[in-house]
């Protein structure tokens, strides 16, 4: 067995679901120990996510690496089919990261912690496995496991009484786009196999065998796909599952739905969209690019509007993720490179905002912005980090999220100028609603605290494991993004050149 | 004189075999279920009332002696081999796939029957089980029927059984109302079909399936016969409809479930569904064959109708036994899917599909027996609510049931949805549409499927529900339910196993040979 034999996919997979499993039935367990260990299996997941990451950093290695497959129903060309390239394998470290912030922030959750560990890693295990397969009805089984941790980490450890609606909101919307696409790879499996060979949804094989459908096949296939991935992402008007299931989804929990989950959809917009639909992606592009620019647009606003730092943080992501659509729509090297990148930054500042304003909410017992003010000289440090989050979020340059929004504003350009006028008007409301967030919770006149704990220290040891981290990695991405878009460079320019060779073939 | 005319009759060797063998051993699992019968009757005379609870057992070991029976008799035959007693009874694959299902379910019922039955108060337990097991004959014998009077006897047989065991709760009126109207409306149906297979006799000649499927395969529905032929189709969908309760014919449906005894219910929904089911899959696409672009469709728009009406109807109940009920016609339809999708992977999936709603369904029945008070408390849907707390396996195991039901990977609900919506698909055309209203369907079901799942573990309890007194399931119902739970994951994990399995069982479909016997 060489080294890139070894099932390394598969473990990164399946950890989390052993670990969770063994979670749900330790029930006579000491519940610190059972975190310590949780804490610990995140970790040795993070360390594996690296080495899956290692062959692709200092060369220009393209394609997938870490192949395995087994075979698993052929009736329905559904084979055990999972491989990474460069994209996969650095969203798939982000989700170790995230997972492992979830498992160690999750440790004060009161109600039935065990479960809440258990819904984390079962989650984790799901995100990873789409990122990791490389068969379409694969990718499909693990899009849909994903759904019930989160469903269950909104029901049961949602903050208010109306976490029941949220969540089913949350998986209706979500089932209902992900069926089309079930249709929509069914069809492929039936229609573009060749008489006479066996059915297969492997990813390169469709790829191609695609070419062969008549356009309007391809574009109704396109479309089908897209009803999953629009619902994910979310962009608007598909949205509205979503400020009410981050409203209530605990931090934690967010750290993997808003940080991670949020990213499938656009990595299924990418993998799925423009790299397995070239012709028809072409055609709809100004179509999704538009829907991008108004949940850019209409995110920010709402976010404006909201008076509850949890909301404006789940609108800005809103608008956040318009912004990466919009660069996987631009179809070009910029746009393309600059969405995974930003996939990669918003899955560090936005979990680590919820993450900080979860500390707040600790210490003030209130999310409403006018409750609160005047604050920071009581938590000076808390303040910082939330600042130096906040101005993250808002794209400022050397910090992380300018480069990705830089590239794809970029990329946006080369598409079309009218583009990236608008989603710079974006990035002005961004810096607008971020600044008003901070000013009114950390500075300004300071209403009656009644609730405020008095005794809240600011930030303590846990948080500070917690948030330097985050905040350093925040930095470290900003002044040198190359260290992620350098690897990625050579993978997007390969697809992209690919899929634009296929188009002309059509 | 009369020696001399024995002396010209002589009667060779070739004639006996132009008579035909007589395999007894090809009928093991009916010889030991219907033997059970009698078995447990006697033994419910001659057994002191102490030792009653022996008939469970006795019951348990002969239903599983017979589906495991399936395995050393005298079957699976191929080709000319594949019918005998002169071609009544299919012996092949298939039917040993459909005992394993229809007589394992039964099996596990009378499992978890002891349970139920002593907390109800139910006395008279030696007619309980001599009935299921009366049923449970009558059932297989109607997936094995390769001719329309085995059929129909077959039939009979399990649906009077049923009759009594709906109305067998003693001081429930609803239990009453259930067995009287299944038997009123059920003989209806019966009349409808026994009527429709004799005009497909007045037309064909025979009530073979092998000779009617050659019959139309040769005159399709040409002349004076033709029109009898297509009346007697209609007929047979009549009854057909009403079996397996399409909508609209499902009427019954949830009244007679809701009213018989949880187990019964659960017999109906999984044993008679599924032996329906693969009868018919013996019917259309293999007698009615030739014919085929006659009844689907028929099929089309009542699969369509079925399952936009049942899942639709679901939605606004708070019993979970109708709920489930109205489950059942929604999977009624899917199954009906498969019927009219027509091809390889659409027969072979329709059998999984049958396996896999009998473990998830049995699962799901099998906490509703467990939570299930004496007096019939415990069954409206907010009696759920905090469910997670007291038993938190139990909510485990409805949780894994009503996903697998709801169609979520990696259970085995999944994969029977994606053979069967790939198999329509496949089949393309109209058929494509099938499959579209099964994905919209689908999403509806999700929502009454979560909304149970969201009372057994976020919603709390009004007050202190009835079934909080519930104790933990005894060992024999445990078993079942560990059973149907491993069942539902592993059938998913494992799919390609068990669809290989259905593939050869569904190979069989319309291949019956005439070419023996009578």
């Amino acid at each position: 067995m060489t080294f890139s034999d070894f099932p390394l996919i598969s473990i990164l997979i399946f950890l989390p679901f052993v670990a969770a499993t063994f979670l749900v039935t330790a029930s006579r367990l000491n519940i610190r120990a059972l975190y310590w260990l949780s804490v610990l299996v995140a970790v040795v997941n993070l360390v594996l996510a690296f080495v899956l990451l290692s062959p692709f950093l200092g060369t220009s290695t393209t394609g997938y690496k870490w192949g395995e497959q087994l075979t698993w129903v052929k009736e329905i060309g559904l084979r055990y089919q999972v491989g990474v390239d460069s994209i996969s394998a650095w969203l798939i470290v982000l989700t170790a990261f995230l997972g492992l912030v979830a498992v160690f922030a999750g440790g004060g959750v009161a109600e039935r912690p065990r479960y809440f560990w258990a819904a984390l890693f079962g989650l984790q295990g799901g995100i990873i496995g789409v990122f990791a397969s490389t068969n379409l009805l694969l990718f499909y089984v693990f899009w849909e496991v994903m759904l019930i941790p989160a469903y269950f980490l909104i029901s049961s450890w949602g903050e208010t009484n109306f976490r029941v609606r949220a969540a089913i909101r949350f998986v209706l919307f979500t089932l209902a786009g992900s069926l089309f696409m079930l249709v929509g790879i069914l069809f492929l499996a039936f229609v573009t196999t060749p008489n006479g060979v066996e059915f297969s949804l492997d990813y390169l094989q469709v790829q191609k065998n695609i070419q062969n459908l008549s356009v309007e096949t391809q574009n109704w296939l396109f479309l089908a796909f897209a009803a999953a991935f629009i619902v994910k992402v979310p962009l608007i008007p598909f949205h509205s599952w979503l400020p009410d299931a981050y409203a209530e989804t605990p931090a934690p929990a967010l750290a993997l739905i808003a940080g991670a989950m949020s990213k499938t959809g656009a990595y299924g917009f990418l993998r799925f969209g423009i790299f397995l639909f070239p012709g028809a992606a072409q055609e709809f592009a100004p179509w999704f690019s538009g829907l991008a620019l108004a949940s850019i647009i209409y995110g920010a606003l709402a976010a404006l509007g909201e008076r509850d730092i949890k909301r404006i943080l789940a609108y800005s992501s809103l608008s956040h993720m318009g912004f990466i659509v919009l660069g996987i729509f631009a179809i070009n090297t910029q746009g393309v490179n600059g969405a995974v990148l930003q996939m990669i930054n918003h899955g560090l500042v936005t979990p680590a905002l919820f993450l900080a304003a979860a500390a707040l909410y600790t210490r003030t017992g209130t999310n409403r912005l006018e409750l609160l003010g005047g604050i920071q000289n009581r938590w000076p440090r808390l303040a910082a980090v939330f600042l130096v989050l906040g101005l993250a979020s808002l794209g400022l340059p050397g910090l992380n999220q300018f480069a990705g929004e830089f590239l794809i504003i970029g990329g946006a350009f080369l598409a079309s100028p009218i583009y990236a006028a608008i989603a710079v008007v974006g990035v002005v409301l961004a810096a607008w609603y971020i600044m008003r967030l901070f000013q009114t919770a950390w500075h300004g006149p300071q209403p009656d605290l009644t609730q405020i704990n008095e005794g809240a220290t600011d930030m303590r040891r846990a948080e500070y494991v917690l948030f330097v981290p985050l905040v350093l990695l925040i930095v470290l991405l900003g002044v040198a993004p190359s260290l992620v878009t350098g690897v990625l460079d050579p993978t997007v320019n390969e697809w992209l050149r690919q899929t634009a060779q296929l188009v002309l073939g059509r | 004189m009369i020696s001399s005319i024995l002396a010209q009759v002589t009667i060779t060797q070739a004639d006996l075999d132009k008579l035909g063998k007589v395999e007894w051993g090809a009928l093991w699992p009916a010889w030991l279920a219907g033997g059970g019968v009698l078995i447990v009757l006697l033994a419910d005379l001659v057994l002191p009332k102490t030792q009653r609870w022996l008939l469970s057992w006795v019951s348990f070991v002969l239903l599983a002696l017979a589906a495991a029976s399936s395995f050393w008799m005298d079957m699976p035959r191929t080709g000319s081999n594949a019918t005998v007693f002169q071609n009544m009874i299919a012996a092949d694959e298939m039917s040993r796939f459909l005992a394993i299902i229809v007589l394992g379910v039964a099996a596990l019922i009378v499992l978890a029957s002891p349970d139920y039955l002593s907390r109800i108060g139910i006395e008279a337990t030696g007619e309980y089980y001599a009935l299921v097991m009366a049923a449970a004959t009558g059932m297989w014998l109607l997936t094995v029927a390769a001719h329309f009077m085995v059929f129909f006897v077959a039939l009979e047989l399990f649906s009077l059984a049923l009759y009594i065991l709906c109305g067998f709760l003693p001081r429930s009126i609803r239990s009453h109302e259930s067995g009287f109207k299944y038997f009123l409306l059920s003989s209806f149906a019966s009349a409808f079909l026994l009527y429709g297979i004799a005009l497909i006799f007045g037309a064909t000649g025979s009530t073979e399936y092998g000779k009617i499927q050659a019959y139309l395969a040769d005159n399709n529905i040409a002349g004076n016969n033709g029109i009898l032929v297509l009346f007697g189709v209609a007929m047979i969908t009549v009854g057909f409809a009403f079996k397996i309760s399409a909508v609209p014919f499902h009427m019954w449906t949830p009244d007679v479930y809701e009213g018989a005894p949880t187990p019964i219910t659960a017999l109906m929904a999984i044993g008679t569904k599924a032996a329906i089911v693969a009868a018919f899959l013996r019917v259309y696409p293999g007698v009615f064959g030739p014919i085929s672009d006659q009844w689907k469709p028929i099929l089309f728009v009542l699969a369509i109708v079925t399952m936009i009406g049942g899942n639709l109807l679901a939605v606004s109940q708070f019993n979970i036994k109708r709920l489930l009920s109205y489950s059942a016609v929604a999977h009624a339809g899917y199954l009906m899917i498969g019927l009219v999708a027509d091809n390889t992977l659409s027969r072979s999936g329709l059998l999984f599909y049958l396996l896999g709603y009998t473990v998830m369904t049995l699962a799901a029945f099998a906490v509703v027996m467990a939570v299930e008070g004496p007096q019939g408390e415990g069954l409206q849907i907010s009696d759920y609510a905090g469910l997670h707390k007291r038993h938190p396996w139990l909510a485990g195991i409805m949780t894994i049931a009503l996903l697998s039901l709801a169609g979520i990977p990696p259970t085995v609900g999944f994969f029977g949805k994606a053979f069967i919506f790939g198999a329509a698909i496949q089949s393309g055309g109209w058929n494509i549409a099938l499959a579209l209203v099964g994905i919209v369907t689908s999403v509806i079901a999700a929502y009454y499927y979560f909304r149970i799942i969201i009372q057994m573990y976020t919603a709390q309890p009004a007050s202190e529900p009835a079934t909080a007194r519930i104790g933990r399931p005894a060992a024999s119902l445990g078993f079942v339910l560990a059973v149907a739970v491993i069942g539902t994951l592993g059938l998913g994990i494992l799919a390609n196993f068990a669809l290989d399995w259905a593939n050869q069982a569904a190979a069989v479909i319309g291949q019956i040979t005439t070419n023996r016997g009578s």
